[in-house]
């Protein structure tokens, strides 16, 4: 797979040989062709004023004070109707599979029972929240809102890469970027029939609200529950919350006393029945888990198990996206849904397995190794791109911890035309769409498409300087 | 519904914005005075009392040795590590409303940004003797922008009147500060009362209020120190006289006491108490009592009512 080219999303090569415009880009390419390197520029400028000017930013921990802009693109990344009807159905699919799974692990484990996930990956697994053990969670949907990444990396087939369950963010950017490129660029939305994503915040609350807890006899209260200001996913808090209509509240205005959780208001106290919540596990409730979380709830964790409030994601949600559980995410498809995959995972072997270490060491220059428990881009080795020192400190590594470790052949992700110093040039993306599991399944149609922004580089996390486009589902 | 913490944010919000003009107006003054002919044998005076009166005296002394100018007003605005400083104003004042996001409107959030990133802007530029009332001057434009935002987007509903309520507290506290610089720490010697530096300093203080015009439509002739003791504490049109940020603040409370149909909170009573007090009030019988002890009660007050606020609303518990 590594030696071929990788995909152009805008452009193929002919049976001729010759360069031809794919033809859902055709009227794009035309557009572009239209303006010279400064009129380009100017575009450019202009999006990057609009999202400044709406604050639209992200701060990075290490220097909490900074704001940053997200680098957006004015090339949108397009998709015909015909593929996205596949990338719905695949999705949905894992969706409800990764679901049942959490649902199961936390209950009976038949998936282990019946041999088909080694015991010691779940439970000895620090992803795994004894805490959630025999809780009955409401409608048995444990992460509501999961961020699968998409890749392409064959002409007309994705690959999932991996399955955000935890809290995924971006969706805020899926939303802005095509608010600024219709402000921006009216006359493309005429020409192009794009299918609307704008229900997204609609669909998210009826998600949140089908699932009200055991003991919510009124129409269920809603707050999603942030860190705070300082967090670099705080405007995407304040602008979900804000689209909803629900309360954006900080740990601090919550506090749980007998069968409910209650927010602090000017009027007294209000009970709240379900929390869209934005910070990690950890942090939930000082009582349960970290006892010097100063943003949690405490004694959330006690209305919960009692039925009186419904947390979304539920706690030990993470487990789904772990990067060895990923493997197993066919088989889950197979085992709860008597199903075929639509959408196959990546090849990726467990370090660990002593069948395959001696492949993954001694081709490890063509592979790109994970840790178990990274995320973000960090912790990884690609292996094309790193210098030998960097290739010896994980081969050492790995042998020291191979459970530690997964590998996978370094994929040669698809490429879009993206706007670098006024010109066109080749930057890879994957695709992120978003995927909600209430009483019923829904799929925004369109998603996160993230653009590495170095030459030949394939990694598009935001935090480590990617960018983003708008996304184009094309109706049919 | 409104959060108690949003509730609080919107608030200090606005005390900010009031907290930052203020600090501006007292800079205009001190520049003012540095351009009087008189100004080398009393400058020293008037740096400090600016100082003082932004209280950012000590802060100040920990720094610098020297009362100039150019320190002073690099301390009250740009410094960071003055918590009063403009710039700490405006950014704390815009780190609220992106709090309270979804309680302002698009148009509130839109400017309270826009004013921080203008104003870090004009910190990059290089120092000059003469930009500082033009600094001064688009620190007002900007406030007065902010408040257009909140008058003209927002719904008028609890989350408002606590906006109001921030403004109002603040002005309140600091027109009697400016008030009492004037006549407390400017001239402490009874005999210069009277004299031509006194008069000039009154009509300074106007100016600084941007009062000088509106006095004159309000009283006619001449500035005298009665005339213009009446005008900023009891006149009832001017948006900057004591008794103007009293009638505020007790209407806001009484809005959110019906919008809430509760009973008077202590700070609705509060309030009421001073106004009415202030109604009989007459100008000699506060010279007779002593401006600066009348001032200084005032502000003790003024700050009773703010804690009963924040008892009543940012708590959360009733």
């Amino acid at each position: 797979m590594q030696n071929k080219k990788n995909i152009n999303e805008m452009f193929e090569i002919d049976t001729k040989g010759k360069i031809k415009t794919r033809l859902p880009y055709v009227k794009i390419n035309n557009w572009i062709k239209s303006m010279n390197v400064a009129e380009i520029k100017k575009k450019y400028f202009d999006a990057q004023n609009l999202f400044e000017k709406l604050g639209i930013t992200f701060s990075t921990y290490e220097n909490s004070d900074e704001e940053r802009l997200l680098p957006f693109d004015i090339i949108p990344r397009i998709i015909n109707y015909k593929e996205w009807q596949l990338i719905e159905k695949g999705i949905k699919q894992r969706s409800k599979a990764l679901n049942a799974f959490l649902n199961d692990i936390y209950n009976k484990g038949a998936i282990i029972k019946a041999g088909i996930i080694p015991e010691n990956l779940i439970y000895q697994n620090p992803a795994f929240e004894k805490e959630m053990v025999g809780i009955n969670v409401p409608g048995k949907i444990y992460s509501h809102i999961i961020g699968t990444d998409l890749v392409r990396i064959e002409k007309n087939k994705f690959y999932a890469l991996e399955d955000n369950c935890r809290t995924p963010s971006g969706v805020s950017y899926m939303l802005e970027n095509r608010e600024v490129m219709m402000k921006l660029f009216p006359n493309l939305f005429q020409s192009y029939k794009i299918l609307p994503i704008e229900d997204y915040p609609n669909m998210l609350k009826d998600t949140l609200q089908s699932l009200a807890p055991l003991k919510c006899e009124n129409e269920p209260v809603i707050a999603l529950l942030t860190p705070g200001i300082k967090n670099s996913a705080y405007y995407e808090h304040s602008f979900l919350s804000d689209l909803m209509g629900i309360e954006l509240v900080e740990g601090d205005d919550l506090f749980g006393k007998g069968d409910f959780v209650y927010i602090k208001t000017t009027e007294g106290t209000k009970k709240i029945d379900i929390i869209y919540r934005r910070i990690d596990d950890e942090y939930l409730d000082p009582l349960c888990f970290n006892p010097n979380s100063k943003i949690g709830i405490p004694g959330i964790m006690n209305v919960y198990r009692s039925g009186g409030i419904t947390i979304c994601s539920a706690p030990g949600s993470g487990i789904a996206d772990d990067k060895e559980v990923y493997i197993y995410v066919p088989k889950m498809i197979e085992f709860y849904l008597g199903e075929k995959p639509i959408i196959d995972n990546i090849e990726t072997w467990s370090c660990n397995n002593p069948k395959k270490i001696n492949y993954i060491l001694e081709n490890i220059k063509d592979l790109v190794i994970k840790e178990v428990h990274g995320s973000g881009g960090y912790g990884m080795l690609i292996g094309p791109k790193a210098t030998k020192k960097e290739i010896e400190i994980f081969k050492k590594r790995i042998k020291e911890n191979p459970q530690n470790y997964i590998a996978q052949p370094t994929l040669n992700l698809s490429s879009v035309p993206t706007v670098i110093n006024g010109k066109l040039k080749d930057r890879h993306v994957d695709l992120r769409p978003f995927c909600l599991s209430g009483k019923k399944t829904y799929l925004a149609k369109g998603g996160l498409t993230r653009v590495a922004m170095k030459e030949g580089s394939l990694i598009v996390n935001s935090s480590q300087g990617g960018g983003v486009k708008d996304t184009w589902v094309l109706t049919g | 519904m409104l959060l108690s913490r949003s509730a609080e944010n919107l608030y200090w919000a606005n005390r900010y914005v009031e907290r930052a003009e203020t600090i501006s107006r007292l800079l205009d003054v001190g520049y003012r005075i540095s351009l009087l002919p008189n100004y080398s044998s009393t400058h020293k005076n008037e740096w400090e009392s600016i100082l003082l009166s932004a209280g950012s005296f000590d802060g100040y002394r920990l720094k610098y040795n020297e009362f100039n100018q150019k320190n002073i007003s690099d301390y009250l605005l740009f410094d960071n590590e003055n918590k009063s400083s403009v710039i700490n104003c405006m950014k704390a004042a815009r780190n609220n409303i992106r709090s309270a996001r979804t309680r302002v409107t698009n148009d509130v959030w839109l400017s309270f940004n826009q004013s921080y990133k203008t104003f870090q802007k004009y910190k990059k530029k290089a120092y000059k003797t003469e930009n500082l009332p033009v600094l001064c001057n688009s620190i007002k434009q900007e406030t007065n922008l902010l408040r257009g935002a909140i008058e003209n987007t927002q719904l008028e509903n609890d989350g408002f009147a606590f906006l109001n309520l921030g403004y109002f507290i603040e002005r309140a506290n600091s027109t009697a500060r400016l008030l009492d610089i004037k006549y407390f720490v400017l001239l402490p010697k009874k005999e210069t009362v009277g004299g031509e530096l006194d008069k000039t300093q009154w009509d300074l203080l106007l100016r600084a209020l941007s009062a000088h015009r509106a006095f004159g439509w309000a009283y006619d002739g001449e500035q005298t120190p009665e005339k213009i003791v009446h005008f900023l504490i009891l006149h009832p049109e001017f948006p900057r006289s004591l008794i103007y940020s009293l009638k505020k603040i007790s209407l806001n409370l009484e809005k959110l006491k019906l919008l809430y149909g509760e009973k008077s909170s202590s700070a609705n009573l509060k309030i009421r108490n001073i106004l009415s007090k202030f109604y009989d009030l007459e100008t000699n019988e506060i010279f007779k009592d002593g401006l600066h002890e009348f001032l200084t009660n005032f502000i003790i007050s003024i700050n009773e009512v703010s804690e009963s606020i924040e008892e009543t609303y940012f708590k959360g518990i009733k």
